[in-house]
C-alpha cells in the first residue's frame, strides 16, 4: 500500500468522477489538460488541426475508461498522455491511407505546406520509435529536462541515459528521414 | 545545451487552449454525469437478462404435455343403494304384565307355560321383582309338567332355585 498522498487524492477523486461528480472530473481535468495539450502538440509535430482533434479525442476515451485507471501504477496526466500516443497513432494511420487513396496528379501543385509536410513527417517518426526512446526524448526536448535530472528521476547513471539519448536521436534521424 | 534536433522536437507553440479545454469539459461532462445511469441501467439489464433466461431455462424444462384426453360427462341412471341399511321394524315392547296376561288368555298348556316363563324373566330382569317372577315361574312349571324341571343354560338363578326346590318336594312326596 503506497502513502504517497497523491495517489491517495487521485483515488478519491477518481472515486468521485466514477460517480458522477462533474465538479470534481471539472478540476481533475484542469490540472491535467496543460500537460496533455503539451504533449499531444509535441507528438503531433506542431500540426494544430490534428492535436485539436487528438486532444479532444483522447479525453473523450480517457472519461469513458476512468474505471481502468490505477493512481497506484501512473499519474492521471501520465495516463492520459498514454490514452493520447494511441488515439495518435489512429490519425496518423487514417491520415496516410487517406493520402495513398487520393494521391495527386504528378504535375499538380502540393497543397501542404512545408511547415504542414515537416511537422506531419514528425509526428510520424515520433509515432514509430519505441516507447523507451519516445520517452526519453520526451523528457529531453519537451520536458527540457538534463540529462542529470532525467538520470536522478529514472534512477539511472547519466552515463546510460546520454547513451539512450544518442540511440533515440539515431533512431528518430532515421524514423524522421524514412519518412522523407 | 541546443542541438539540431531542438527545432524539430522543441515544444510547440500552444495554440487556443481555453476553446479546446472548454469543448472537451462540455462534451466530457456529459459523458460523466450520464455514467451512474448508465451503470443503473447496465445492472438493471444484467438482471432483467437473468430473470428472463430463468424463466426460459423454467419453460424449457417444463414437461411436454401429451395428448389431451377429453371426458364428456353422460348420465346413466344407477340405483342407489339407500344411506341407511333397512332397519326391522323395532318388536312393540311388551310388559311383564301383558305377558302375564297374555299366558291367562293362551288357549293350550304349552303356550301359557312359555309365556309365564317368559313373563318370569321380564318381571326379573325388567323389575327386579322377585316375588312376581317367583310366581310367573311357579305358574311355569306347574303347566310345563316334570320334563321343564331340567336346568338349561338360559335358566334365571330364581328360575333354578324353584325348578331345585320343586325336585326335592317331588322327592319326599315319592319317598
Amino acid at each position: 500500500m503506497t502513502d504517497d498522498p497523491e495517489v491517495w487524492r487521485e483515488r478519491a477523486l477518481r472515486g468521485a468522477v466514477l460517480a458522477g461528480d462533474a465538479a470534481a472530473w471539472s478540476r481533475w481535468l484542469g490540472e491535467a489538460f496543460a500537460p496533455v495539450a503539451d504533449y499531444v502538440r509535441w507528438r503531433c509535430g506542431g500540426l494544430a488541426d490534428l492535436a485539436d482533434d487528438v486532444v479532444q479525442e483522447t479525453w473523450l476515451v480517457a472519461a469513458r475508461r476512468l474505471g481502468s485507471f490505477d493512481p497506484a501504477r501512473a499519474r492521471f496526466a501520465v495516463w492520459v498522455c498514454g490514452i493520447a500516443a494511441n488515439v495518435i497513432r489512429n490519425h496518423l494511420r487514417a491520415r496516410t491511407r487517406h493520402r495513398r487513396r487520393n494521391r495527386p496528379l504528378a504535375d499538380a501543385p502540393e497543397p501542404a505546406t512545408a511547415d504542414a509536410d515537416r511537422s506531419e513527417r514528425v509526428a510520424v517518426a515520433l509515432a514509430r520509435l519505441s516507447d523507451r526512446h519516445e520517452r526519453v526524448l520526451r523528457a529531453k526536448y519537451l520536458d527540457q529536462r538534463s540529462v542529470a535530472e532525467i538520470a536522478a528521476e529514472w534512477g539511472e547513471t547519466e552515463k546510460a541515459v546520454e547513451s539512450l539519448l544518442t540511440r533515440a536521436r539515431q533512431a528518430f534521424r532515421e524514423a524522421y528521414g524514412g519518412e522523407a | 545545451m541546443a542541438d539540431d534536433l531542438d527545432a524539430l522536437l522543441g515544444p510547440k507553440p500552444a495554440g487556443d487552449d481555453a476553446a479546446v479545454r472548454e469543448a472537451v469539459l462540455r462534451r466530457t461532462g456529459r459523458v460523466i454525469r450520464r455514467r451512474p445511469w448508465v451503470r443503473r441501467a447496465r445492472l438493471l439489464t444484467a438482471a432483467a437478462g437473468l430473470v428472463a433466461a430463468g424463466g426460459v431455462a423454467g419453460w424449457l424444462a417444463k414437461d411436454v404435455p401429451g395428448p389431451v384426453t377429453e371426458y364428456v360427462v353422460l348420465p346413466v341412471g344407477v340405483a342407489l343403494p339407500s344411506s341407511e341399511p333397512a332397519q326391522p321394524a323395532p318388536a312393540e315392547y311388551v310388559t311383564a304384565e301383558q305377558t302375564e296376561l297374555q299366558a291367562e288368555q293362551a288357549a293350550d298348556r304349552a303356550t301359557a307355560a312359555a309365556l309365564y316363563r317368559e313373563a318370569g324373566d321380564r318381571y326379573l330382569a325388567d323389575r327386579n321383582d322377585s316375588p312376581q317372577a317367583a310366581r310367573c315361574y311357579r305358574l311355569f312349571l306347574m303347566r310345563a309338567g316334570p320334563d321343564a324341571l331340567t336346568v338349561t343354560a338360559d335358566d334365571s338363578w330364581l328360575l333354578i332355585a324353584l325348578k331345585q326346590d320343586q325336585k326335592e318336594a317331588s322327592r319326599e312326596k315319592g319317598l
